[in-house]
């Protein structure tokens, strides 16, 4: 068919030059997303045109909502309305604060990871995550009219392995290319560093919904090195907001809230809290379910008295980062806040008190994460070379457990990344084929204190005396921070060689079945798309036969026209029916198309015959000879 | 990508002759140009086998960084380059004076911790320092005259010390 197809060649195969590539700060109240179009980084805005898209994913009867809908859903319908999920990746109930009244219903306590019963099934935190990912997909495909070609999701910079990899594994679920997991505190300097391009030590002060990191960059000559990281997983925002929400609790005297108050209550304490950053002064009022009626004014001192814990709180990790860096308070150039939670005047003052100066806001400290992983996404998939680069440090030491349940550690903490370290183990029992490894997360000198990452049982080991078999164990820690681990019998060569990835602490069979749930999603899409790329041939085959009809239908005779006709007849109404099933129905228009494509057949050779003649007509024989 | 450079030793990979005296800024200069080089964000667009290899060679870099860059770890280095392998662990015999005085180093740091006596640990920590200077003082004249067996003695006190000062460092980070 492709004799009837004449394309103009100015309108086809123009060559793809620039790569579309996307930062997403995935937050634990807002998630942004930001490219970098002409050169610009800019933060892409949903259908209401609001760039801060809530990290809330409610699921209904028959319906997703993500975003700003689900948030509307939050007080009616709590318990299946899922926000803050990132305090829950890579966690399990035993790190759940049991002081924090979460409106979910969580399955059996006894599982050791989390997951949440709603209405929609068993969601676990990974899987709400990749929900939220998928939207902002969408999200970027609609403003930029195509998937972009790679991400960089951001992350605290204090997330450990199991956090990060839940979070890279959420990106992937999404459908989403990783290019990277960027520290926050980096992505933020990044953006401002871009407006400075100035060398110089930056402190970044990123207090966000559920955390607080504390990172030391420096910029010199066209590298970014973190020097220290700092921080804590489980202080942010919705700790002000929680604080405040029991204040008020304790003074109207109220106790056994419903969830739906307990919701109520919260969001509410949440928007006084932003109140108090503005207002000295702020009259609070609520109806509850019971019609009970709460009335109460704050002041922004009543509640920088109740909040002061927590501030000094958030104090802390800044010693410890300067410490690490090996800096005193007067050695850093700039300070950076971050995230919603610094607009908290409160938070300012501790902040500018410990100084001696006040830090850097120029730019929006909610998208300012965003922007910086934009213009990384939009540097790591080529668009712009030489720029910078980043060399990031472990935020967590990594060790092994030894005899008595210590820690051995292996690499410590502030490593610059990427890493490798070797271990050598020995056998100490004659004949020993097999041996336990079990690497942990953390500072801490035991190992019931720190994090597990992953335990393994090396076997294949051949059989030797007490002592003689050396086994190497290779620790590696990629660019975003995620473990592999490897073992290798030495003295015989490869004999027992295993790759571990950690489990974050999700088992087998719910990988599994995630697996399973996101392939099944990407068949649907690919027989989507098989079937619209159907359309798009069946259409232009018809428009071509039609305009050579118009031009050519002479050349026809009677069966020939009836033929075609009938082919055409067909074809059009099989796109025009809506299908039932994508496979079949894509299946079915592309037979259509075969068939029109030999009726035409003979068309084609006729119109090819008769173009030559009309070419040759008029010509000298050398011009054809040539 | 350069395979070769995994065969190097640190010095080389660093275009540097092997010395215990070394200059941090040229080592850290270093260390950019060639993560500038061989870091897998450079290779992001390409495939999975790339990204591995860039990552090899990158951790392999850091490595040697982290190694040239600390006095223990450069001086064990350095050892093993002439064949002399340290064992920190094992066969070591200290002198009954060394040995009093790292009991009552940990006392102190114990006592100090446990009255939260933040400006004790930081005194503390710099004579720890203090000392550890003077330790890689030494090693640097013993490698001079190449004298192996008195730097490897040198080289386990130094160990002693520095796993004080990482203890110190650690309380400090926790108070």
């Amino acid at each position: 068919m492709a004799l009837l197809q004449i394309a103009e060649p100015d309108m086809s195969g123009v060559p793809h030059q620039h790569n579309v590539a996307i930062g997403i700060d995935l937050g634990t109240t807002n998630s942004l997303v930001a490219t970098v179009k002409s050169g610009e980084a800019t933060v892409l805005c949903d259908s209401n045109g609001s760039r801060l898209i809530p990290s809330i994913v409610n699921y209904g009867n028959d319906k997703l909502s993500v975003g700003h809908e689900a948030l509307k859903l939050r007080i009616s319908d709590p318990a299946n309305t899922l926000v803050s999920i990132k305090r829950f990746m890579g966690r399990g109930f035993a790190d759940l604060d049991p002081d924090v009244v979460y409106p979910y219903k969580f399955t059996a306590k006894s599982d050791a990871n989390i997951q949440i019963n709603t209405r929609a099934g068993i969601k676990n935190p990974i899987a709400v995550s990749a929900d939220i990912l998928t939207y902002l997909r969408k999200l970027a495909v609609e403003s930029l009219g195509e998937e972009p070609s790679g991400v960089v999701i951001t992350v605290p910079a204090y997330f450990d392995d199991a956090q990060r990899q839940a979070t890279k594994y959420a990106g992937e679920l999404a459908g989403l290319k990783v290019l990277r997991l960027l520290n926050e505190p980096t992505a933020a300097a990044i953006a401002y560093g871009l407006d400075n391009k100035q060398d110089g030590t930056f402190l970044v002060y990123d207090l966000g919904g559920g955390t607080l990191d504390v990172s030391i960059l420096r910029l010199n000559q066209g590298v970014f090195e973190v020097l220290s990281v700092s921080g804590d997983t489980q202080l942010g925002g919705d700790d002000f907001d929680h604080r405040l929400y029991c204040y008020i609790l304790e003074k109207s005297n109220l106790s056994q809230l419903t969830d739906e108050d307990t919701a109520q209550l919260l969001s509410r304490a949440k928007l006084l809290k932003e109140q108090l950053a503005e207002k000295e002064k702020v009259a609070f009022s609520a109806v509850l379910s019971n019609k009970r009626i709460v009335n109460l004014t704050i002041t922004r001192a009543e509640y920088e008295t109740i909040v002061k814990y927590l501030v000094q709180k958030t104090i802390q990790p800044l010693k410890k980062a300067l410490r690490d860096a090996k800096l005193d308070k007067d050695q850093v150039d700039e300070i950076i806040m971050v995230g919603g939670s610094t607009r908290m005047l409160a938070i300012r003052q501790a902040v500018t008190e410990f100084f001696g100066r006040a830090p850097l806001t120029s730019i929006n400290p909610d998208e300012v994460v965003a922007i910086g992983a934009g213009i990384q996404a939009d540097i790591l998939v080529g668009n712009k070379k030489d720029d910078w680069l980043l060399l990031d440090v472990m935020p967590l030491s990594l060790g092994v457990e030894t005899m008595g349940g210590l820690v051995e550690k292996i690499i410590p903490r502030n490593s610059t990344i990427p890493v490798v370290r070797a271990q050598d183990f020995t056998t100490y029992k004659d004949g020993q084929t097999a041996m336990s490894v079990h690497v942990v997360q953390g500072e801490r000198e035991l190992v019931k204190d720190c994090r597990s990452l992953a335990k393994f049982t090396l076997r294949g080991i051949p059989p030797m005396v007490a002592g003689q078999a050396r086994i190497r164990i290779s620790y590696q820690i990629d660019a975003d921070g995620l473990l592999s681990v490897q073992a290798k019998e030495m003295t015989r060569g490869v004999v027992a060689q295993i790759e571990v990835k950690p489990s974050y602490g999700l088992n087998d069979e719910q990988i599994g079945a995630m697996l399973q749930a996101s392939i099944s999603h990407a068949s649907e899409d690919i027989q989507q798309r098989q079937y619209q790329e159907a359309l798009v041939d069946a259409r232009a085959i018809l428009d071509s036969v039609e305009k050579a009809l118009i031009a050519d239908a002479d050349l026809l005779d009677e069966a020939e026209l009836t033929q075609i006709n009938h082919a055409c007849m067909k074809l059009r109404i099989a796109i025009e029916q809506k299908p039932l099933e994508l496979d079949s129905a894509g299946k079915k228009i592309r037979q259509l198309v075969e068939e029109l494509n030999q009726a035409t057949d003979s068309f084609a050779a006729k119109r090819m015959d008769k173009a030559i003649n009309q070419a040759l007509t008029g010509k000298e024989i050398a011009d054809i000879d040539n | 990508m350069n395979n070769e450079l995994l065969k190097q030793d640190y010095f080389e990979l660093f275009g540097l002759t092997p010395n215990y005296q070394i200059n941090l800024n040229e080592l850290q200069n270093k260390l950019r140009t060639l993560q500038r080089q061989y870091h897998p964000d450079n290779f992001a667009a390409e495939g999975a086998e790339v990204i591995n290899q860039a990552l090899v060679i990158s951790s392999q870099i850091n490595q040697a960084y982290t190694t040239l860059s600390e006095a223990l770890a450069r001086a064990i280095y350095l050892l093993q380059l002439q064949g002399v392998v340290v064992d920190l662990v094992h066969g070591t015999k200290f002198s009954s004076e060394f040995l009093m005085t790292q009991i009552e180093l940990r006392e102190q740091i114990s006592e100090a911790e446990d009255s939260r006596d933040f400006d004790g640990l930081e005194q503390i920590e710099q004579n720890l320092q203090h000392e550890s200077a003077i330790i890689i003082a030494k090693i640097g004249e013993l490698f001079i005259t190449a004298n192996y067996a008195e730097i490897t003695e040198l080289v386990k006190q130094l160990a002693f010390y520095k796993k004080l000062e990482q203890l110190v460092a650690n309380i400090l980070g926790s108070l």
